[in-house]
């Protein structure tokens, strides 16, 4: 009979009478075990390389507790991310300034009246 | 991780000599790693046997326990040892199960084609008797009782053939057997039943 781990003290196997039945059973179970027994070294090379890649995919204990921390990195860099997008959004003066340059730039008056606009303004409130 | 140690994120190194959190959780993942591989070890030449006989495809039955196998190893490596055998067998029938359910669609959908070929074009080759459609008697006769009782199981319908594995070899009860093809304990009984019936038909005193 098998190996399994299954603990078969619990398990009650077909309740027939004791008859041909349970030795058609015992037989049929040598049969399979022996079956087993007799597979080819392919099958079980392949098995054991089935076997193996199953356990090395198995995520291990360390990368689960590392997960909340990387939750936490993530958390982090998306707040610092949307802080600093808000604080981009809020200082929207320089691009205010440039248009403000341009139409300087572009008005007829002579530079030498916005370089001297302060002292006009100072002397206007005087 | 030594770094990540050393820089407090995990538990940190013990005084004492006791082995820290960190060498702790190592141990504990190695061992169930031993535990998985052993539980596997001891179970995948009878899972590839029941797969292959639900199957007859060498290849589906080895892509069907590894399906189980990586499902059983990702989402239930921290379980018991005792609860591990239950739940591959689940899994398994679900993979077999879900086989079933594709290769009869294809199956449908071959035949509707296939429905739409010329009658008269019939291959001679398709006239022959298959050898591995040979009856259990035969095949005893000249291969011995493990190729009889393979046929006379392959022959048995899906459901009856596993029930009957799962009882008669892996040595389940009713009501786990109930759970494991998620089917009622009633149906376990009568396919089961109706399965070593004909079994015994087939086989009599033969195996």
């Amino acid at each position: 009979m098998s190996n399994s781990d299954f603990d078969k003290t619990n398990s009650t196997l077909p309740s027939t009478p004791v008859s041909a039945d349970d030795a058609l059973l015992a037989s049929i179970r040598q049969e399979l075990d022996r079956s087993c027994s007799a597979l080819d070294g392919q099958t079980l090379s392949r098995l054991h390389r089935i076997r193996s890649a199953a356990i090395e995919r198995r995520p291990s204990r360390l990368q689960a507790m590392l997960l909340p921390f990387s939750g936490l990195v993530t958390a982090c860099a998306l707040v610092v991310a949307v802080s600093l997008n808000w604080n981009g959004g809020l200082q929207s003066e320089p691009a205010a300034d440039s248009l403000e340059d341009i139409e300087i730039l572009a008005a007829n008056e002579a530079l030498d009246f916005y370089a001297e606009y302060e002292f006009y303004q100072w002397l206007a409130q005087e | 991780m030594a770094s990540l140690v050393d820089s407090g994120l995990l538990m940190l190194r013990n005084d004492d000599g006791r082995p820290t959190a960190a060498e702790t959780v190592a141990a504990r993942t190695a061992e169930q790693q031993r535990t998985l591989d052993r539980f596997l070890a001891g179970i995948e030449k009878r899972a590839f046997r029941m797969a292959l006989l639900a199957t007859s495809n060498r290849d589906e039955a080895f892509d069907i326990v590894q399906d189980a196998m990586l499902k059983l190893v990702e989402n239930y490596s921290s379980k018991p040892e005792a609860d591990l055998a239950p739940l591959f067998f689940t899994i398994l029938q679900s993979r077999i199960r879900d086989w079933y359910r594709r290769s009869s669609v294809r199956n449908r959908l071959r035949s509707w084609l296939g429905n739409g070929d010329d009658d008269d074009d019939v291959d001679m080759l398709d006239q022959l008797p298959d050898p591995s459609s040979r009856t259990p008697e035969e095949l005893l006769a000249t291969r011995g009782g493990i190729a009889a009782l393979e046929t006379a199981l392959t022959r048995l319908p899906l459901r009856q053939q596993q029930v009957f594995l799962l009882r008669a070899w892996e040595g389940l009860d009713v009501k786990q057997t109930a759970l494991v093809m998620q089917c009622a304990e009633g149906s376990v009984k009568t396919h089961y039943s109706r399965a070593l019936a004909t079994l015994r038909e087939k086989l009599g005193d033969h195996v």
